[in-house]
Order: C-alpha cells, then structure tokens, then sequence
C-alpha cells in the first residue's frame, strides 16, 4: 500500500513508451499497454487484500487509510506543499473499477481498433488516461487531484476527438473540454478557498476535511468551497445543467465511450464528492442541493431515454441517470450505496458499451431505426447485452439491484420520502428505454436488410471481454452479503468496508418493502416496453402521435443544447463582439496606437529643438544652471 | 607647519566680497560670450574669461578664509594649466572643423539636427 | 592705495572682457583678452599671490594668446566684417544679467565663517613647499594630462592623407 504510487507511475511509462515508439514495434505496441494496464489491475488486486488485511487487523470501522508522502515544494516560511498517495477503502473501490475496466477495454479494443490509423496513439492516450485517472483517485492531496483531473479532462478531449477529421467529433471533444471547463474552474476556486481558510494552510485532504469537521474554517468560506468543488465535480459527472457534453462524447470510438462512462473520467465527480464527504457533511445546504440535482439528473436523462434513436446515445442517457442516482445516494451521506452503484455500474455499463461498440462493429449501423433482429446474428453479444440491459434496469438479482436497493435504503434512512418515490418513480422508466432499445436492436424484423445480412459476431479479443463484464454484471453485486465479503477475505460486506465516516458501517439487510416496490416498478418498465416496442412498435407510434410535442421534447433532450446555443449566440457571442470592439477601439486603436500617435507627434514636434547649433546647446545648459542655482537658494532660505 | 609660521595678516582695504562680486561679474561675460558669439575662436576665448573668474574666486577665497595648505592657490594652478591643454586641444579641432566645412562659425556645423 | 590699484584692475579685468565679447574685429576682442588676463594677473598681486601673477602673465599672456592669435589666423578666410554673433544674442543677454544676479545674492546672503576683511599673505616658499610636497601627486599627473591633450591636439589638427 505504501508504494500505491507505483500504480499510476506503470501507465505513464507505456503512455511514454508508445508515444515515443510505437511506430516501430509489432502491432504498435499495444501488447504493452495492455500488459501494463493487467500489471496494474495485479497490483491493484495486491492493494486490495492488503486493505482487507489492515481492516481485519484495526477492526471494521477503525481502519484510517494509509497516507504516504513526499516533499514537494518548500519555501521556508511561505508554503509547504507534500505530494503523495491516499489510500482508503474508496480508493480501492475506484482502483478496481479503474484498472479492471480499462484492462477489459484494451483487450477489446485489439478488436475493434483493428488497422486503425493511429492505433498506437489510442493506446498510448488510454492509458494516460488511466494514469491520470489513477493518480487522481490515489492523490492525498487537492492539488495534486486537481493535476490529475485536468489530465483527465484533455485525455477525454483527445480520445473523444479522436476521429478528428470528421466536424462532429472535433467539435463534441471541443463541446466536453469547455463544459467540464466551466466546473473545473469552481473546483480550482474551491480549492484555493480551502486552502486560504484552512488554518494550516494545507491541500491535504485528510488535514482540510479534519478543520472542517472541527469548525476551524468559517462556515459562509466552508459553503462557498463546497458548493464549488461540487461544481467541478458536476462538470466532471455531467450532472444538470452541465450534463450536455456527456452524450455527445459518443462521437469518440465506443471502447473509450465505455471508459469515460464507466471508469475514468464520470465517475471522479463521483469520486470528488464521496472524498470530500465529511466537508459536504458540516454545510447540510449543499448536501440538499447534490440530492436536488442529482434527482433532476436521474429523472431527466430516464425521459430523455425514451425517445433517442442513437443506440450509443440512449446508453449514453443511461449513464447519467445512474450518474443522478449516485449523486442522489451522496446527497444524503449514503457513500456505501454510491460507492456499490459505481462498483456495479462500471460493470453493467462498460458491458453495455463494449456491447454497443459489437453491434455497431458488426453491422457498421448505429441508428435503432435500422437495426433489428440481430438476436440471432450475435450470439454472445446479444445476451451480453440482454444482461446489461436487465442490470442497469435494476432486475433481481443482477448488480444493479442489490446497488440501486442500497440508494433507496439510504433514503428511506435519511427519511427522505419525497425523493424516494422520484426515484422509484424513475425505476420503470429506466427499465422501459433500457428494453426498447433492446427490443429494437435485437428483436423484431430487421428493418435494413443490407446491414442485416452483413452482421456477424465479432472477433474473440472482443467477445472474451464481454463475457467476463456480463458474469461481472450478474454477480458483482452479490459483494454485500458478508458471507461473499468473508470469501474474498473481508470481515464483512460491501457496506462494512466502505462506509460513511459519520454513521459508521452499516449492517445490510434486505428491506423486503422496499424492495417488492422496486421490483414490481422494473417489471413493470420492462412490460410496458415490451407492450410499446415489440413487433411492428405499434403503440409506441400511437404514444408519439398522441403527444407530438412530447415526443419532440424528448427527442431534442429538452432543448438544453439549443438554449446553451442560444444563449451563447445571443449573450456570450454578443458579449465577445462587445470585448471586441472595445478591444480594437478601445484598447488597440486608442491605447496602443494613440500611445504610438502622440509619441510620433511628439517626436515630429520636439525635433525642431534639436538644432544641432552648440550656441542653442549653451543657452540651455546655463539656463539649467540658473534654475538649479535659485531652486537651491530658495530651498537654503 | 613651519611654512605657516612665515605668514602674516594684513589688512588692505578691500574685502572678499569685492573680489567675488569682480569674479561673478568676469564669470557672468565670459557666459555671455559663449552664448552669444558664433566664432569657435570667440568664444574659446570667453571660455577663458570664465577660467580666469574662476581662479579669482579660488584665490580669493584661499587667501581670505582658507589659508593653510594652499589648495585654492594650487587650484588656480591647476585651471591655468588645464587651460593650456584646453586650448590647444579645442584649436585642433577648430582647425580640423574648419578645413573639414570651411567655416568656425558654430551656428553653421549643425550635421546633429533633426 | 591697494583699494586704488583693486579698482584699476577690475576695470582693466572688466573692460578687456567685455572688448572679448562685444567689439567687432576679431583682433580687437584677442587684445582685449590680453588686457582682461593681465588685469587679472593685477589681481593675483593685490591678494598677495605674486607667483600666480607670474605664471598668469607667463601662461595666459604669453603661451595661450599666441596659441589663440595663430587660430585666428589659421581659420580667417572670410571677410573681417564678418557678423561674430549669433541669432540668440539677447537671450544670453539676459542668461547672463540673471546669473549675475543669481550670483550677487547668493554671496549677498552668505554668512562668512571668519573675518574677511584681513588676507593672509602666501610667500613664494610656502606655494613652493606645497606644491612639491603635499601636492607632488596631482602636479606630476596634471604634467601627464598637459602632454597627452598636446599629443591629441597635434594628432587631431594633422593633416590626414587625401586630406585638402
């Protein structure tokens, strides 16, 4: 545990590796990368039993996490700043979510960035990414998080960009950098705020969140930083209202869609928040407000779902309704809920994706209008995503279930009624575009017979994955039981190793209402999509007739882009012609110019004093004389 | 030391003041040639005049107020001297500037204007 | 009797000075020069300086003057009556009426630290004794300094190849 720095440190040197040669070698190199990444996920796996044994060792519920670090900048007197490594039970959670995932995406991505142009700089910007996505979850402190965060947003950028001949993936890689720009900029204000106010003047975590529990930083400071560090965090988890540029990012290959949204970039908002907990904690306002927003998000994006045609796209809209869920889970302190729904989620949702990424190898189609009855045609990707789809709906006994359960028991504890039926409410909704887009990728009559002839299953490299994501999806949330949590060498479950700080670890039980309820709502989503959906979508049609305006609605998302675009045409574009032309006028034609005119002038003019006649020279001499003379007599009396 | 001892005060009826004010007018011609005459020789020539002010009011003051060491006395000798070299430098380059544009008039060797 | 031959002497001092820089022939004004620094030589006496008085008459009379007259005549090409003035004449007029006044009233408002209406008389010896003595350092330089500008002076006004 105490050399978890070797963890980020092994990426960066296949990222340097492959930039520098990966010309040169055998299939570019990506056997490296991949062979890091598997180092990495190894290592990950050592860290994680280490952890196992330190809690067996201190008891469930003393473990403090293991803090190691190093000088880094010290200025006598001034500053002292220590670069170093964190690691805790949500560190591990998030190491192998992070390392499993982007290990699966490599192995796949073999296949499915096969003779790709710039195959070797995929790899080598994946896993900087995976480095700075690492590096950001190991940093003990917030300076360091923020380095890595950064990274982590221009790996996006490049990788989202990566067809970057093609108008719609510049600008959606564009579209992502500067939405998540607008919250890493109340992230890094809230840092320095931390820093300011915290008496010891410290970007370590563990030292900020102690004075803050402490009451040693000003409350009115305390909320301000903690409403910008959920900025960031919402930038980076794409929740309301910052949420546009996530289902663009779809423009980028689908291994890094299921990357990005499974494992290294959304979930760091995630990460930030349950980091930064015990802060958010002592400012309940702020807590209300993630809940808020966090319920916009779910409920939203489950609308939105509904209606899009874009395969990619309506898992896209997926990942931000369970994005909302576990920000729901973190708006009322139930870090254990989210932290099990992330678990889950980068399981379910990089299935999801990789499965995706398969149909539109094979059939070179994205569009569900076109797609259909490949049930057949795909024989392992088909029920790979049979079973993504039914754990992200949230059925028995799938991960998703034991993990959305969780959030809604931490509701029910927190007595918050009102967002548990909204989520509730949510379940069959979720459930109901989770089928349709099955149902219209897979069953029914092909709608293109072209591309359905064409279909075939994808290579082995691709398949191999799929099938180790879908057993993953089924079981991984069977981690609660204590009995699992004691096989894998825990004393307990998954609530007893990751738990909030404040409450304590919390023992798992089935609440057998709450979980009828949830069941029942799935089944019932699922049913309505089968109803609305199946054969020729009949009803489906009727529903979109019967409410044209809602459809529209839907399908637009809203008309959140559009605003964004209106507002930035007619208020931040109105706004720049305003800078500049005061920039030109103002500035440049009367600053710099008229500075430059009234020199010239002023040069022309006072040249005539330069007579080049010494007597002229003289005169001024003993004038200067003269004056210094009567200046220094009258200064003497 | 003992060079002191060879001195004696005497008092001849006319004051510091009289020698300044002799020195201050010398002073105020010798500007005035400089300023207003056009011919380098000229106006070294007033530039002599000054010299000689100068060393006036170095005498005078040596002999008045400030009489061990002589250094208002060895002053003077020094300006003389310096005067010497003055002017047979600023005469060379009279010279030179003459055969170079045909003229001493200063106000005509004006190649430093705009 | 020394306040007599004080005030003949200013006028001689004065009188050649303003010869220098008013009369019209170039001449003229060297003659006046003569007589201003003879005056002055007058002067040096008066304040019991023979020996400045010598080298005045020596240097300034005889050395400086006749380096003067021979730029004269080596610069005169153009006709006598030649206009010596500038254009800014009335300005170094007042230039020098105001520096004058400036000069006047400073001395005018000047305490004095001692009585100055006694001179101490400085025999040839005592100037000798210091010059050689105390003041040996700076003399022999100020030899270094007079050979030098003399060796620039022929360097500068010689004639140069190709030069008319």
């Amino acid at each position: 545990m105490d050399d978890a720095w070797v963890l980020p440190a092994i990426p960066v040197a296949t990222f340097v590796i492959l930039l520098l040669v990966s010309q040169y070698l055998p299939r570019k190199g990506d056997y490296i990368a991949i062979a890091g990444m598997l180092a990495a996920f190894a290592l990950t796996m050592v860290i994680t039993y280490d952890v196992f044994d330190a809690i067996n060792e201190a008891g469930v519920g003393e473990f403090e996490g293991v803090h190691r670090s190093w000088e880094w900048i010290d200025i006598p007197g001034y500053l002292y700043i220590e670069m170093g490594t964190y690691v805790d039970q949500i560190t591990v959670v998030m190491l192998i979510c992070v390392t499993f995932v982007a290990s699966m995406v490599m192995i796949y991505s073999t296949g499915y960035m096969h003779g790709d142009r710039r195959y070797g700089w995929f790899y080598a910007i994946v896993s900087l990414f995976t480095a700075s996505m690492l590096a950001l979850v190991l940093a003990d402190n917030l300076l360091m998080l923020y380095f890595a965060w950064e990274l982590v947003g221009l790996c996006s950028m490049l990788l989202i960009g990566y067809y970057n001949d093609k108008q719609s993936a510049a600008e959606a890689s564009k579209k992502a950098f500067i939405t998540t720009r607008v919250g890493d900029v109340g992230l890094l204000i809230g840092i320095m705020i931390l820093f300011w106010q915290t008496p010891e003047h410290t970007f370590n975590i563990q030292e900020i969140l102690h004075a803050a529990e402490e009451g040693e930083i000003n409350h009115t400071w305390l909320t301000a930083a903690a409403l910008c560090l959920f900025a960031g965090a919402a930038g980076k988890s794409a929740q309301f209202p910052l949420h546009v540029w996530l289902p663009d990012a779809m423009e980028g290959p689908t291994p890094v869609s299921a990357l990005i949204h499974a494992a290294t970039m959304v979930v760091a908002g995630v990460y930030l928040v349950a980091r930064m907990l015990p802060l958010f904690e002592v400012v309940p306002d702020v807590m209300d407000l993630i809940l808020v927003i966090g319920l916009i998000t779910t409920v939203m994006a489950a609308l939105i779902g509904l209606a899009q045609r874009d395969i990619k796209r309506v898992v896209a809209y997926s990942t931000l309704n369970s994005l909302g869920l576990m920000f729901v889970a973190l708006g009322v302190g139930a870090v254990g809920a989210a932290m099990l729904y992330l678990l889950a989620h980068a399981f379910f949702k990089a299935l999801l994706f990789l499965a995706c990424g398969s149909v539109i190898h094979a059939t070179e189609e994205q569009e569900v209008d076109k797609l259909g009855g490949l049930w057949g045609k795909l024989p392992i990707t088909a029920p790979a995503f049979l079973v993504g789809m039914l754990a992200m709906a949230g059925l028995v006994p799938l991960s998703g279930f034991w993990a959305k359960d969780e959030i809604l028991v931490g509701l029910d504890h927190a007595g918050n009624t009102g967002a548990l039926w909204l989520v509730v409410l949510t379940l069959p909704i979720t459930a109901m575009y989770m089928a349709r887009v099955f149902i219209l990728t897979f069953l029914g009559e092909p709608k293109d017979e072209h591309v359905h002839e064409h279909a075939h299953e994808s290579a082995t490299t691709m398949t191999v994955p799929l099938i180790i994501l879908a057993l993953l999806a089924v079981f991984g949330g069977f981690v609660v039981f204590e009995q699992v949590g004691e096989a894998l060498g825990m004393e307990s479950g998954f609530l007893g190793f990751v738990y909030n700080l404040h409450h304590g670890p919390e023992e798992f039980h089935i609440d057998w209402t709450l979980s009828i309820i949830s069941v029942a709502a799935v089944g019932l989503g699922l049913g309505l999509g089968w109803f609305f959906w199946s054969g020729a979508a009949k009803p489906a049609k009727v529903a979109g007739d019967f409410s044209p305006f809602g459809y529209k609605l839907l399908l637009n998302r809203f008309y959140i882009d559009e605003l964004y675009q209106i507002i930035i045409d007619k208020v931040v574009l109105a706004f720049g012609l305003f800078i500049a032309w005061f920039d030109r006028a103002v500035v440049n034609d009367s600053g710099v110019n008229g500075t430059g005119d009234v020199t010239n002038l002023g040069g022309r003019e006072l040249k005539y004093f330069q007579t080049g006649k010494l007597p002229n020279y003289a005169l001024a001499v003993v004038v200067g004389v003269i004056v210094i003379a009567i200046v220094a007599f009258g200064y003497r009396t | 030391m003992t060079a002191l001892l060879l001195q004696e005060s005497i008092t001849t009826g006319v004051e510091l003041q009289q020698y300044l004010v002799l020195s201050a007018v010398l002073f105020s011609i010798g500007v005035y040639g400089v300023l207003a005459r056009r011919n380098a020789v000229l106006i070294l020539m007033s530039v002599e005049l000054m010299l000689n002010a100068v060393s006036i009011n170095m005498v005078a003051f040596a002999v008045y107020t400030a009489p061990s060491m002589f250094v208002g006395i060895i002053f003077a000798i020094f300006i003389i001297t310096i005067a010497a070299a003055e002017v047979g430098l600023a005469l060379g380059i009279v010279l030179r500037v003459f055969r170079n544009r045909g003229t001493a008039n200063v106000d005509e060797v004006d190649s430093l204007k705009w | 009797m020394t306040e007599v031959f004080f005030y003949i002497f200013a006028a001689t001092v004065i009188g050649g000075a303003l010869g220098v820089v008013l009369l019209r022939n170039i001449v003229h004004a060297a003659l006046g020069l003569i007589g201003s620094l003879l005056g002055v030589a007058g002067i040096y006496i008066l304040l019991s300086v023979e020996f400045l008085a010598l080298v005045q008459v020596l240097i300034y009379g005889g050395a400086v003057m006749v380096l003067i007259l021979f730029g004269l005549m080596l610069t005169r090409t153009r006709e006598l009556k030649e206009n010596l003035d500038g254009d800014q004449k009335p300005l170094a007029a007042v230039a020098a009426l105001v520096l004058l006044g400036t000069f006047i009233a400073a001395f005018a408002n000047t305490e004095w630290p001692r009585d100055v209406g006694q001179i101490t008389t400085v025999p040839f010896n005592d100037i000798g004794n210091a010059l050689f003595g105390r003041w040996a350092v700076p003399f022999e330089l100020l030899s270094g300094v007079l050979l030098v500008a003399l060796v620039g002076a022929i360097i500068i006004a010689m004639q140069e190849e190709g030069e008319q």
